[in-house]
């Protein structure tokens, strides 16, 4: 998402984000580092980090977490655009056990670089190699995640409108987004 | 340029010393361990792949709150 300010960069990135996430839940959404550009990713979760309610579903809890590069860009880009860095969207049962996990950390410690999927213990598989496998998929937007949810899972949208939220969200970060598949060697580009 | 959480009581920026905080408690409660604990074993390679125990990354993932 671009803006002419730092600032305005962030907000139009935080915005959308916010308002796909309002259709399956009310948690706030905790920023951290902000709204400057830093050689440091700066974060996003929800519900102080940990998994949150989904609502009208009781079983299935979600967690949110993002790092990202606030850059300048040229062009219609620019001057100054947010930049994702990582994300993690897991859906956990009522235990808040793992069930389904999409994940893209290609600046953490160990691990692989690749936007990929694991299926925790939850989703019962039964076979320990799944569990531990790194599952390649593309870019995974959480209008993805916030989808399934809602038709796969049971989740009560909180408004009647939201195909039409994650529709709208979704397509204006498709435009917006720099990369897909399965991901670039540098991931402040 | 008004910042977004000025404008939306659900959204939250924190300040460095909050961040800290709730590494700190995503630490304890998913680690048993504090976030400083986390933080040096995390560097020094302990953990391994990341991804081989889910609260790993789930901590992990928090860091750059305390950057």
């Amino acid at each position: 998402m671009a803006g002419r300010t730092e600032a305005e960069a962030v907000n139009n990135f935080l915005m959308p984000l916010h308002k796909a996430v309002d259709c399956v839940t009310n948690a706030v959404l905790d920023v951290g580092g902000g709204y400057h550009s830093s050689d440091k990713p700066h974060m996003l979760t929800f519900g102080d980090g940990g998994s949150v309610k989904l609502s009208g579903n009781p079983y299935l809890r979600l967690s949110i977490m993002q790092w990202y590069y606030v850059v300048e860009a040229a062009g219609a880009r620019g001057p100054w655009r947010v930049s994702t860095a990582s994300y993690y969207y897991t859906l956990h049962d009522s235990d808040d056990a793992e069930m389904i996990s999409y994940h893209w950390h290609p600046e953490s410690r160990g691990g692989v670089a690749y936007p990929h999927l694991h299926l925790g213990k939850a989703a019962k598989v039964g076979r320990n190699d799944l569990i531990d496998a790194h599952i390649p998929t593309g870019r995974i937007a959480i209008e993805d995640v916030l989808r399934l949810a809602l038709t796969a899972f049971g989740v009560k949208p909180r408004r009647d409108d939201w195909q039409e939220i994650l529709d709208q969200t979704q397509a204006s970060y498709e435009e917006w987004r720099t990369w897909a598949g399965s991901g670039p060697a540098n991931p402040k580009t | 340029m008004t910042p977004i959480a000025e404008t939306n009581g659900r959204v939250r920026v924190l300040t460095h010393e909050e961040g800290c905080a709730l590494f700190d408690r995503a630490a304890r409660r998913y680690m048993n361990m504090s976030g400083e604990e986390f933080i040096r074993k995390y560097e020094a390679g302990e953990f391994g792949d990341p991804d081989k125990d889910p609260n790993v990354i789930r901590v992990a993932m928090l860091i750059p709150f305390t950057t």
